[in-house]
């Protein structure tokens, strides 16, 4: 299969839809078929980040948990939304898994490097 | 140009199945090649063939299945969300020993494999969201 | 290649302006169109569907300088256009 630059673009939070899970398990595949993957969370995306999550009290999977194991899919580039997280008083602290914290113009240059966006 | 579609949101929920489906006919038009269409969430609803469209309304899942006949584009839906929404073909109604098969025979159950490839082996992805 | 950005909820539009870059292009859609009733400050070409203005009643209340286009436009957007980054809520 050709290698193609591919982001994710994942706004929505999770839980009150299959939509966060659902996305990130086309993020796994993405990995195994040995795409170029890039994550970007924003807007209310970012609240996939938070730590602390337990999907069990609503009968689904924790976000967090598959956002944490990720590496195993060869997906390494995570990115999240600064003025996101300004915006929802998150700090890089409150996250459960490392991701890269970019400004506008760092998102603009992530975004013009891509063959595809996948919006989440 | 190679392009594939990714169809989002549910048929009466969201405009998504309608407005990829004029942009898919209209890139056929444009003499582009349609190499998959991936219905993806609620768009796997799009699928389903027990639907009664109204008469005074245009019948999307109708639109889908002619487009496939006409030009032989791949209706994909993604088996995994399909599933858990009831929309099951037949070797899945058998599999899971259901009533009845719910999914047109036009559209296939596939991997989300094949929407990685339809990015693969596109020059354009364009998603219609819900 | 720069990127075309499409909009599909006008609530989406904050998200996407600010990653509007040199060359890119938006379109609104769906229930973005209601956006083209307010001004715009973008940094690219702005485009709504025909459609769906006409559908909301909407054809003779845009503000913005938007360029109306049918679907045919819109495929020829994506021609020249990559990435498509869809925006929606």
């Amino acid at each position: 299969m050709r290698r193609k630059r591919i982001l994710f673009l994942l706004t929505r939070a999770p839980y009150a839809s299959a939509r966060a899970v659902e996305t990130l398990e086309s993020v796994q595949v993405a990995g195994v078929f040995e795409q170029e993957v890039s994550v970007l969370f924003k807007g209310a995306g970012v609240y996939q980040l938070l730590e602390g999550q337990e999907g069990s009290a609503v009968g689904q999977r924790t976000v967090g948990k598959i956002l944490s194991a990720l590496p195993e899919y060869d997906v390494e580039r995570i990115f999240v939304c600064g003025p996101s997280m300004q915006r929802f008083g998150i700090e890089e602290a409150d996250l459960c898994v490392a991701a890269q914290r970019l400004d506008q113009a760092e998102q603009r240059d992530l975004l013009a490097g891509q063959d595809a966006v996948v919006t989440g | 140009m190679v392009i594939s579609i990714a169809v989002h949101g549910a048929p009466y929920a969201s405009q998504a199945s309608r407005s990829a489906l004029r942009f898919a006919e209209c890139a056929l038009a444009r003499g582009h090649a349609v190499h998959r269409i991936f219905f993806y969430h609620e768009g796997v609803l799009a699928a389903g063939s027990h639907g009664v469209a109204p008469q005074d309304e245009e019948d999307v899942h109708a639109g889908w299945v002619s487009l496939q006949e006409s030009h032989g584009v791949e209706l994909a839906a993604c088996i995994a969300n399909s599933l858990k929404r009831g929309m099951l073909d037949a070797g899945e109604r058998d599999r899971y020993e259901k009533p009845s098969a719910t999914v047109h025979p036009r559209f296939t159950l596939v991997g989300l494999g094949q929407l990685v490839d339809a990015i693969a082996t596109s020059d354009r992805f364009v998603t219609f969201a819900a | 290649m720069a990127a075309l950005h499409i909009v599909n909820k006008a609530d989406a539009l904050p998200d996407c302006l600010p990653l509007l870059a040199d060359g890119d292009a938006l379109l609104l859609i769906e229930d973005g169109v209601y956006a083209a009733c307010a001004d715009i400050d973008a940094n690219a070409p702005c485009h709504a569907l025909a459609d769906d203005l006409e559908a909301r009643g909407l054809m003779n209340r845009i503000v913005n300088a938007i360029e109306i286009l049918s679907y045919d436009g819109f495929v020829e957007l994506v021609e020249r256009h990559r990435p498509v980054v869809t925006w929606s809520r």
